[in-house]
């Protein structure tokens, strides 16, 4: 991210060693004092929850951790997010909309919650459906919002039948809706975005700065 | 000794049973005390346990009724709940086996049922997660929109105020006209233009007074002042209205000579709503009383009326913005209901509070309550 961090590589490493402990207040703690010197909330998400939660999933799949300390970490961060809310939300009207949402038995939502929230900062009204969000549903808010994009989010590539699924669902139902999909099942040693190139309004945007981008770009116009 | 471990199957299995396995493993009699517990029982329970009894470990209202059940060996999974260190209790499938005189106990949880919990809590989790933000967003939203109804109004009220003065002024000057005071009729005409452009003025005042509250933009000037002076002060403005009415006033201090740390005023503004409202609602002939009393609680003000009174359900919304949107005054005039929501954020402003007491058919009795601190030394007062 181009954007001057504030999360030093110590109140980062104090976050994440929280993290890991279950620290719920310790964690609160950093994300309040680091929002009250002035931190950005983009700086605070790819800095430090999706850093860290990067690191907790390495070490999950390193079996360093266990499944209990993972879900517990994500618990938390959801929990610390809450923290910047209100710098998030100007309540000004949105001239365009996105709806954000994890497909069918994709159960980690944090990374979508972030997109969406990003969304916001950047103008948009973000729509956030949260995890496992049943197809039919996925599009019946996109018949009833109309949202001038649609964000996917999958966490976990061995489960990516269902984002299939709702892809072609969507390119049928709705062809000319842009649709973006991310997230850590698509980080590099995970899966490749080839085969997103068969659906024409597809587009991968992996990771929050590259959807940062996308969005300071899209402003620029 | 050449590495080769010489103790049995058996022995390695209860071994890991004794120290390892999150399974809970108990030795009983047949009276229920324990001779034997692993270290899982033990760290669950947080109790020694050995010598103890089995009735330790259930939940304290059921142990005796339940002991008895306990000691009969069942090859079927029985669920117990087991007390916990922690304070908490944990279910346990508890199978039992007699081995001579003694009960040999294996307790597990099931997997499958905290697998399930976990998902549910997460999922719990992220849905109380997700609703959060979708209020705060809503929340957002209406901040934004009061701080722009705010703006509105005040705006509205501005530039409505000074026309008002203008058809205010030249009416009074049309009045003082002899080519036009000749006429009862028209001079008829211009006192009701008066008289509604001084309604439309203090309307407006209210909103403007109401927008800067709500803005958050209400402060107090805090001076030391004098009672009488504020109490004065307060008649002269409603003195017209009330003769207007036929309603007379009295006043009743407890204590002339009281001096007040107050914003003067402001509750000038407060005593002049209430005997407004009371004017209002008074019937002719009937007397409106203007009281005061010195508690260990502060410095109580009251203005007490002989009107036709509120019910409880009248009384619960009177002090909010437009509660009273749509009323009708006995004089005819509509009420918009900002008064008494004036009246309660200036003096919550000042750290006190509003009261009514009232029951219909017997008048009305509006008040306000201002803190200890709100009272100063009788030195040192300034003329309001």
């Amino acid at each position: 991210m181009a954007t001057k961090t504030l999360i030093t590589e110590s109140i980062y490493e104090q976050y994440l060693a929280a993290l890991l402990q279950g620290d719920r207040p310790g964690c609160s703690h950093i994300v309040q004092d680091s929002s009250a010197a002035g931190a950005e909330v983009k700086d605070l998400y790819v800095n430090l929850f999706q850093r860290s939660l990067y690191q907790v999933g390495d070490l999950w799949e390193q079996h360093r951790i266990s499944v209990a300390v993972e879900h517990l970490a994500t618990a938390i961060t959801e929990r610390v997010m809450t923290i910047v809310q209100p710098k998030l939300f100007s309540g000004a009207a949105r001239e365009r909309s996105i709806i954000v949402a994890c497909v069918a038995d994709e159960y980690h939502q944090l990374g979508g919650r972030m997109v969406a929230d990003l969304a916001e900062l950047h103008g948009w009204r973000g729509f956030f459906l949260g995890a496992n969000t049943p197809l039919e549903a996925l599009l019946q808010m996109i018949d009833q919002q109309k949202p001038d994009l649609l964000g996917l989010s999958q966490s976990v590539y061995f489960n990516l039948a269902g984002l299939v699924k709702a892809l072609d669902a969507v390119s049928g139902t709705f062809p000319g809706l842009p649709v973006m999909v991310g997230g850590q099942a698509f980080r590099p040693r995970w899966g490749d975005t080839s085969w997103l190139r068969g659906y024409c309004n597809v587009r991968p945007v992996i990771t929050l700065e590259e959807l940062e981008r996308e969005l300071s770009n899209d402003e620029r116009g | 000794m050449n590495g080769a471990d010489s103790r049995t199957a058996a022995e390695i299995g209860w071994n890991y049973l004794d120290r390892q396995a999150a399974i809970l493993v108990l030795r009983v009699d047949g009276a229920g005390k324990i001779l034997a517990a692993n270290s899982y029982a033990r760290e669950l329970t947080g109790l020694p346990l050995c010598a103890g009894s089995l009735g330790d470990l259930l939940i304290a209202s059921t142990q005796a009724a339940e002991l008895q059940r306990w000691l009969t060996p069942s090859a079927e999974p029985r669920l117990m709940n087991v007390r916990t260190a922690d304070a908490l209790s944990q279910t346990l499938y508890v199978t039992s086996v007699q081995l001579g005189a003694e009960l040999l106990l294996f307790g597990q949880a099931d997997p499958q049922e905290q697998e399930r919990l976990r998902r549910e809590f997460l999922a719990l989790n992220q849905e109380l997660t997700a609703l959060g933000r979708e209020l705060a967003l809503a929340n957002a939203e209406l901040v934004r929109a009061s701080a722009l109804k705010n703006k509105f109004v005040g705006m509205a009220s501005h530039d409505l105020r000074k026309p008002a003065g203008l058809i205010l002024n030249l009416a009074e000057l049309l009045l003082e006209d002899p080519a036009v005071n000749q006429s009862a009729q028209a001079c008829e005409i211009i006192e009701r233009i008066i008289s509604s452009a001084g309604c439309m003025g203090v309307l407006i005042d209210d909103f403007l007074d109401i927008t800067m509250i709500e803005a958050d933009r209400l402060s107090l000037d805090i001076q030391v002042v004098a009672q009488d002076g504020l109490v004065a002060t307060a008649l002269n403005l409603v003195q017209v209205a009330a003769v207007q009415r036929g309603v007379a006033m009295k006043i009743l201090l407890d204590q002339s000579g009281v001096k007040l740390r107050v914003d003067g005023p402001k509750i000038v503004q407060v005593l002049t709503n209430l005997l407004s409202n009371a004017i209002d609602y008074s019937p002719e002939g009937s007397c409106i009383t203007l009281g005061s009393q010195q508690q260990a609680d502060g410095i109580r003000f009251w203005v007490e009326d002989q009107g036709d009174g509120l019910d409880q359900e009248q009384q619960q919304r009177l002090f909010e913005a437009f509660s009273g949107l749509g009323g009708t005054k006995p004089s005819g005039e509509r009420s918009i209901g900002l008064g008494l929501a004036i009246v309660r954020k200036i003096v919550a402003a000042h750290g006190g509070s509003c009261f009514v007491e009232s029951q219909r058919g017997c008048g009305s009795r509006f008040g306000f309550l201002l803190p200890p601190d709100c009272q100063a030394a009788s030195r040192d007062s300034r003329p309001l």
